[in-house]
């Protein structure tokens, strides 16, 4: 993935008119529309899918792998 | 001399306002850890990585007080062995000596996770990245592209993907500082991490090698530098894996217990297959969200949609990506990344 963003980070400063030595400060709108979707899923996806917000939102992980056993959660009780 | 900014012990107003601008980042993503700290407090780890530690203080190759029949493991000689690189194992020594078994490795996930976004953040102050570009690109690495979502998980297979991170943001910085003989060291780190991170040295080989600048012999030393940076923990991996297994190539990934029967069944074919592509293309490119409860309830319930079990299309999750269709070619990190990427993607389809 760090080297998507190396890519991303050239082809931003093609779009801005930016050399690769020149300081990239703004980004497109519409990349900020993108980067904004992927966020907000990205959020949803840590709500939905990660063991420690399934924790603190069920009360108990529900896809968590065969290596962690949940002991005691006293704010769901 | 005494009016150059360089000179002054006070830091400019830029510099004062980039700091802030790190900090208000750096604590946003912070926040967004905190679960991870909480479940350290409710949840006890049986974790895998720190019972080969265990194992590695006392001398052994194989995860102390696992059953043989876990999955995810290679039951061998009486043992539990996993087939994962030793890396985080080995980095949790110092904790588990310290703390014993309990220690709960989701305290160095979330180090790790707050070293990444320092290491993110230089990476883009070398990368000339600066201003609001430099938080919304932050943010969509950190939050948008999915590696909170892997960073809050709490297993070992998540802090694995963290650390490898680390290390290859680590390599990154180095490699713009030119410090080849490390960016080799934390490759080869990044390799014991997670095997497949070994197609990451074509990028800094490709790097050296498309800087036209460079006379021939500088570029040859610094190749040179890369390899002997990347030879040591190579060496190490290679008798790790031979000392367990018999063979220096030998992860014992095939070897592993699966852990469903849909996983033996992928299997069946061989790790890499073309049959595989069609599937993981799916997945990767065109699967959408999922109905809640299911796709075949008459009335769907409250969120409505689940993100499904195999993941959802990189295309849907992280559109802003599609971006880097519209990278110029003539940048050499890009001419060195392009490859980089196109072989990694093709052995994830094929896999």
């Amino acid at each position: 993935m760090p080297l998507l963003f190396i890519i991303l980070i050239a082809a931003l400063k093609q779009n801005q008119g930016v050399d690769a030595d020149q300081p990239l400060i703004s980004v497109p709108t519409l990349f900020k529309w993108m980067a904004l979707i992927s966020i907000i899923l990205g959020l949803w996806g840590m709500l939905w899918f990660s063991g420690a917000y399934q924790l603190l939102i069920f009360g108990h992980p529900i896809a968590l792998p065969n290596d962690v056993s949940v002991q005691f959660w006293p704010l769901a009780s | 001399m005494l009016n150059s900014p360089t000179a002054s012990t006070e830091p400019t107003p830029d510099a004062a306002i980039e700091r802030r601008q790190f900090l208000r980042f750096f604590v946003l993503i912070f926040l967004l850890m905190l679960p991870v700290l909480l479940s350290i407090v409710f949840v006890n780890i049986n974790n895998l990585d720190v019972a080969l530690a265990s194992g590695f203080l006392h001398d052994h190759l194989y995860a102390e007080g696992i059953a043989l029949n876990t999955i995810d493991t290679v039951p061998l000689n009486g043992h539990s062995y996993l087939p994962l690189g030793p890396l985080t194992s080995a980095l949790e020594v110092p904790f588990v000596a310290l703390l014993g078994a309990d220690f709960n490795p989701m305290w160095l996930d979330f180090a790790l996770t707050m070293l990444n976004v320092w290491l993110f953040w230089r990476l883009l102050i070398r990368l000339r990245v600066a201003g609001a570009a430099r938080t919304w690109l932050a943010a969509f690495f950190f939050i948008g592209a999915l590696y909170l979502p892997q960073a809050a998980g709490i297993s070992t297979w998540n802090l694995i993907q963290v650390a490898a991170i680390t290390l290859t943001l680590a390599a990154l910085n180095l490699a713009e500082h030119e410090q080849w003989l490390w960016v080799g060291l934390l490759l080869g780190c990044a390799v014991n991490a997670r095997f497949s991170l070994i197609l990451n040295v074509l990028y800094f080989v490709l790097l050296i090698l498309f800087n036209q600048e460079l006379p021939h012999p500088t570029q040859v030393r610094r190749l040179m530098l890369l390899g002997a940076g990347l030879l040591g923990p190579m060496l190490l991996l290679f008798w790790y894996n031979y000392a367990r297994f018999g063979s220096p190539l030998e992860t014992g990934y095939i070897l592993s217990l699966p852990g469903s029967a849909y996983a033996l069944a992928t299997r069946q074919g061989g790790l890499f297959s073309l049959d595989h592509i069609p599937t993981n293309f799916y997945y990767m490119f065109l699967n959408g969200f999922a109905a809640y409860p299911t796709e075949s309830a008459t009335a769907l319930q409250f969120p409505w949609i689940r993100r499904p079990a195999r993941g959802m299309s990189i295309l849907l999750t992280s559109p802003a990506l599609l971006y880097v269709f519209a990278a110029p070619l003539r940048d050499r990190r890009v001419r060195a990344a392009l490859p980089t990427i196109i072989i990694g993607i093709l052995g994830l389809l094929s896999y």
